[in-house]
């Protein structure tokens, strides 16, 4: 009957690991823009720095060092250049983005954060810039489900949804524009996944929901 | 310090070595000739920068893109953008052109004390810039420039701000 008891508690151990580790109720609240939104898929032209993959945030990267920002001030952080293509898979806008580590890696809340600036121009048409909070973890989680499935190197990693609210609340979005964006405001939301020209980076779906101030 | 009860910073890079990506800088991209105007002049240049204190020592990252858009009367304006990121500390957004969220279009008849040629409101701040307005400055002085075309010289991105408190 011990015996019994026990197995059926390691069970029931097991199940509410999983289930906190697909539910955690302390994980930052993601969320998506959606309504009346333009989505652009986006990959890096550029990229230096640290690409916040699994295998780099437990230091288990072999490292492109050619990607290197060569010094040690800034190596939880990431530059590049990265273009936009609208549906038709034309190139529509180019940016730049800063991203950087915002804690360290929070595992009880599953809570990998990332700070992002983006600055997005579009040519004869205006800019904006932005700041976003992306949180990594359903990355983790998605590259580590991937790994054991037998299927994984065939199915690999699709796009995850990573935009989350900030966990200290700061508002978060676009903060400002030029031409026919001067002083609009809004919010955006990203899914990324591996490049499939560069495995070792991130592209993605960026979709802004733009709004006169 | 200043006068005014703002402070006065100074980030710098210097030229080639902290630029990130290829020497002669930028990316392009392969727009459709649609989107340039008809002359062809205008494009859009992105570059990435490492950045350093007053002693030389690298402590952050910063982006600059600068391009043509549309005026308030549709003419062409010439526009700059700049993030810099110093990790631990923040980040600033500033602009030459942009106008900061639900913000009204100012001429700003004092630019702290910046020329009207190369500054601009800084338009956000994160972390330890946060709840700070005022301007910047790109302040580039060139000292050379090789048979190559590549410049040598130093960016300084004077900034200067106080607390909206």
């Amino acid at each position: 009957m011990k015996r019994l008891v026990g197995i059926i508690g390691f069970l029931c151990g097991i199940g509410a690991g999983l289930f906190m580790l697909l539910n955690n109720p302390l994980s930052p609240a993601g969320y998506s823009v959606t309504a009346d939104s333009d989505s652009y898929k986006w990959r890096p032209l550029e990229f230096f720095g640290i690409a916040f993959t699994p295998t780099e945030l437990l230091g288990i990267s072999t490292g492109a060092s050619d990607r290197s920002l060569g010094a040690k001030e800034v190596k939880l952080t990431s530059a590049s250049i990265i273009l936009l293509q609208d549906e038709a898979g034309q190139p529509a806008a180019l940016a730049t983005r800063l991203t950087a580590m915002s804690k360290s890696p929070d595992m009880l809340t599953e809570n990998v954060g990332v700070d992002t600036y983006t600055n997005i121009f579009w040519a004869n048409a205006g800019s904006v810039l932005m700041h976003g909070y992306e949180n990594r973890w359903p990355l983790v989680r998605s590259h580590f489900v991937a790994s054991d499935s037998e299927a994984g190197e065939q199915t690999g990693v699709t796009e995850v949804s990573v935009s989350a609210e900030r966990p200290d609340k700061e508002p978060t979005g676009i903060v400002g524009g030029s031409g026919v964006f001067s002083a609009i405001g809004g919010r955006y939301s990203e899914s990324i996944g591996p490049d499939s020209e560069q495995p070792d980076l991130y592209a993605g779906t960026i979709t802004l929901d733009i709004a006169v101030k | 310090m200043l006068i005014n009860g703002s402070r006065e910073e100074t980030f710098y890079i210097r030229l080639p070595d902290d630029r990130i990506g290829s020497p002669r800088a930028a990316s392009t991209a392969a727009f459709p000739q649609q989107a340039f105007s008809p002359v062809g002049k205008e494009r859009i240049l992105a570059e990435l920068f490492r950045v350093r204190d007053g002693d030389g020592t690298i402590i952050g990252l910063a982006t600059r893109m600068n391009g043509t858009v549309p005026g308030p009367l549709g003419q062409p304006e010439p526009v700059t953008d700049w993030m810099l990121l110093i990790p631990g500390r923040g980040a600033l957004m500033m602009s030459r052109g942009a106008i900061a969220t639900g913000e009204e279009r100012e001429f700003y008849v004092d630019r702290m004390g910046f020329s009207f040629e190369n500054s601009g409101p800084v338009i956000s701040g994160t972390g330890g810039f946060a709840g700070l307005m005022g301007f910047y400055g790109e302040e580039t002085e060139i000292e050379n420039v090789d048979a190559n075309g590549q410049a040598y010289g130093v960016v300084r991105l004077v900034t200067r701000l106080r607390s909206t408190n």
